[in-house]
């Protein structure tokens, strides 16, 4: 395996939550709220609930198949050409939504706190760091991840409660206004941010743990629905629906409605912190996920040489892709939960469904 | 290893993105408060910014006491907001710097045409913030910000500590953007914020003594001063009307629970021994409104229920005694009508006079019955004046102040 590395479950809950976070504080809040208004927060215990079963399928598949990722399993049961084809599906989107997360971190900054600097740069500097950390396997990302973990978790937390003197709770009434629609729809929209966390599937064959699957992911992804189910909500109970829809990073604005007399406002850096550290982080495991799926699916001995490889096409992406915040929102909204949906949960249980069907297991 | 040094440090500058955005304080202007009024002709917008005197504004006073001011106003034209902020430049020896901003005059004509068109330049703009208190003037903006204070250096550090006192007192709802917009985006699409004059206080007391002390008075001509004290409303962002000093406070009630304030009516005891009147003031410590629209045979009214927590700083009444329960029940009794009387006043006024909902109806109405919403929400400006409403309010004295009865005064003013 070119991954030598071994993490444990405490470990891997925090790699997966920063993921999560990485997501929370960009703009798919205000995307929530747009389709699903008011029951926003509603849609985020749906797809909390969504992806705790999706989970069971994917932690049983990691015990089905003990010490192979995803992309190995996928070779197991579908054989060795249909298997790869399937297999190359699950690195290549890792590194879409790499591009994704660094891209809308980048117009972030660009937009609220560097406007004079060329958001190339940015994501430069950002691919860069994020690869260099990569390349240091999982072992090294997964050490930050629980020094930051914690500190995020409670920082956003922590923000969220500053900010309720601006709150108002009749904002968020009446609930299922417009149905049960809006509701209907936010939950697989959030669910497809929230699936990202199929990285799980990476992580379980190096878990010193790998029954503990079930666990870490079902406690990443409880955390990270209070993280994007408080930033959502605070967005509707300050802002109303119809401002928050519109806003380009909720959480950023909440966190610029925080002042207590005149001694503690402006703790929008903070959040910057959280924003930065937390898609750095999240966009090195991505690139991590995307080396070691392709090293796997070629048979090559080290994952390290195809890091910044990776990272280049991810920001090429991002410059060619995304040339403005709008092709990238638009893409968000519309095009990635398609894809998301199709990868996370389709392929996920094509795969599942074969292997009872075929009676395929793994090998100790 | 030293070729990896060597590549880290020829890195490193690439990483220093914040050398783009680099912004010195020294070559920073800092808004304090700014103002935006309309004009006539192709540049329609007039913005006035008040910012800091970079050598004053720290507590070097050395040019305020040789006669200069800690504040400078500027003002530029443009055809839209953003360009008038942009034409600032042209005279700014340096930067001019929004976030530093605490509030925002809206000029009359502006106020009274339609302010849509620069609130999504407050929104989209990274320099604006949402808690920056928001105002409205009957003159013009400009000459709001050139005006001083005579207890404070900075005018707009003056009026931010009037409209964070003014909440605890009750005399007025401070609004700040956020909370302007979000009232906007309602249900009813009506919003308010405080009004900001110039009056000329010195003057009418100085008249008032006079004609008590028949002579004219010795007395010195003093500016006039910056007083906060009335709601202007908006519908559908543009100004629509305004409501007095009285009809602000028991505004207060209707859209949020007061936790200051002051109540003061007549009393006279009913089993008074000598009959005689007083004024009574009552401090309110803690109010909570309920706000319950009821739906019945296709007809929608509005219940409201205040209660009031407060205690009595002044009784002058004569013959009260503040110790006989019987005597307290009435005191409250008759504050709770005063109190009822003040809402009825403002609801009759929303519903006659303004025909717009800002006493926030539509959305009790839409939170509590959603499905009627829908089916009034289309004609509620027709509907809203015809709804009929029932204010029930109580008050609980809870204590006297430092002391209970006043000491009965005989004819000749002495003490009994």
């Amino acid at each position: 395996m070119p991954e030598k590395g071994i993490i444990n479950t405490s470990q891997c809950i925090w790699l997966l939550f920063i993921v999560i976070a990485s997501i929370a504080s960009m703009q798919i809040p205000s995307i929530l709220i747009l389709q699903a208004g008011r029951d926003a927060w509603l849609s985020v215990l749906g797809a909390w609930f969504l992806d705790v079963m999706l989970a069971i399928v994917y932690a049983y598949m990691g015990i089905r198949f003990p010490g192979e990722n995803f992309v190995q399993y996928s070779i197991t049961i579908l054989g060795k050409y249909l298997g790869r084809m399937v297999g190359i599906l699950f690195p290549l989107f890792f590194l879409l939504v790499c591009t994704i997360v660094i891209k809308g971190l980048g117009q972030v900054i660009n937009t609220a706190f560097l406007p004079r600097t060329p958001i190339d740069v940015i994501l430069i500097s950002c691919f860069f760091v994020s690869a260099l950390i990569g390349r240091k396997g999982i072992e090294v990302i997964a050490r930050m991840t629980q020094i930051l973990g914690p500190l995020y978790f409670l920082s956003i937390v922590t923000l969220c409660f500053l900010v309720i003197p601006s709150a108002h709770i009749i904002r968020l009434k009446p609930q299922f206004d417009e149905g049960v629609a809006p509701f209907i729809i936010g939950t697989p929209l959030i669910l497809v941010f929230f699936g990202v966390c199929i990285l799980m599937a990476m992580y379980i064959p190096l878990t010193n743990r790998p029954e503990n699957g079930f666990l870490a992911k079902f406690s990443a992804v409880s955390m990270g629905a209070i993280v994007v189910g408080l930033i959502t909500t605070f967005s509707v109970v300050c802002f109303g629906i119809e401002d928050a829809q519109t806003m380009y990073s909720p959480g950023l604005q909440l966190s610029r409605l925080i002042h207590y007399s005149n001694y503690l406002e402006r703790v929008e850096m903070l959040f910057l912190l959280i924003l930065v550290g937390s898609s750095i982080v999240a966009s090195s495991s991505l690139l991590w996920a995307f080396g070691l799926g392709i090293a796997q699916l070629t048979g090559l001995k080290s994952y390290q040489p195809l890091i910044y490889p990776g990272a280049l096409i991810s920001l090429v992406l991002c410059i060619v892709s995304f040339p403005s915040s709008l092709q990238h929102s638009n893409f968000i909204h519309y095009t990635y939960p398609i894809v998301a949906i199709f990868v996370q949960t389709g392929l996920e249980l094509v795969l599942f469904a074969a292997a009872l069907i075929l009676h395929k297991r793994g090998t100790v | 290893m030293r070729k990896r040094a060597l590549m880290m440090l020829f890195l490193v500058p690439f990483l220093q993105t914040g050398c783009w955005d680099t912004r010195e304080v020294d070559r920073l202007a800092s808004v304090l408060a700014f103002g935006i009024d309309r004009i006539p002709g192709n540049e329609p917008i007039l913005l006035t910014v008040q910012i800091a005197t970079p050598d004053t504004a720290k507590g070097g006073n050395k040019d305020v006491k040789a006669g200069g001011k800690a504040f400078t106003v500027m003002s530029s034209k443009g055809k839209t907001f953003s360009d008038a902020i942009h034409n600032l430049g042209s005279r700014s020896m340096r930067k001019v710097f929004f976030s530093h901003s605490k509030l925002i005059v809206l000029g009359k004509d502006l106020a009274e045409t339609g302010i849509g068109e620069i609130i999504d330049d407050l929104k989209r703009d990274r320099e604006f913030r949402r808690i920056d208190w928001i105002l409205t003037t009957d003159m013009t903006a400009k000459e709001i910000l050139e005006h001083g204070f005579s207890m404070e250096q900075i005018p707009s550090k003056g009026l931010d500590q009037i409209l964070q006192e003014s909440k605890e007192s009750g005399l007025i709802l401070p609004v700040n953007c956020n909370d302007f917009f979000v009232r906007l985006n309602g249900d009813s699409h009506v919003s308010f914020t405080p009004l900001v004059q110039l009056v000329d206080i010195d003057k009418q007391m100085t008249s008032q003594l006079e004609e008590v002390a028949g002579r004219p008075l010795e007395s010195e001509v003093k500016p006039k001063t910056l007083t906060v004290a009335k709601t202007v409303i908006y519908k559908n962002q543009q100004m629509i009307g305004e409501l007095n000093e009285n009809e602000s406070k028991a505004l207060m009630w209707l859209v949020d629970s007061p936790k200051g304030g002051f109540i003061t009516y007549t009393f006279a005891p009913e089993a008074s021994t000598n009959g005689e009147k007083g004024k009574i003031s009552l401090d309110i410590s803690d109010g909570k409104t309920i706000i319950t629209p009821q739906i019945s045979d296709n007809s929608i009214s509005i219940s409201i229920v205040c209660n009031a927590k407060a205690s009595i700083i002044e009784a002058e009444t004569v013959g009260i005694d503040i110790l006989n329960p019987m005597i307290v029940a009435q005191l409250e009794a008759k504050a709770a009508e005063t109190l009822k009387l003040q809402l009825e006043q403002i609801i009759d006024k929303a519903q006659k006079e303004l025909k717009s909902d800002c006493v926030g109806f539509a959305e009790h109405l839409h939170t509590q019955y959603p499905v009627a919403w829908k089916r009034v929400k289309n004609n509620w400006e027709d509907i809203f004046p015809t709804i009929e409403y029932h204010v029930s309010c109580e008050v609980r004295i809870l204590n006297t102040g430092m002391i209970n009865n006043t000491l009965p005064t005989n004819e000749a003013g002495g003490i009994n």
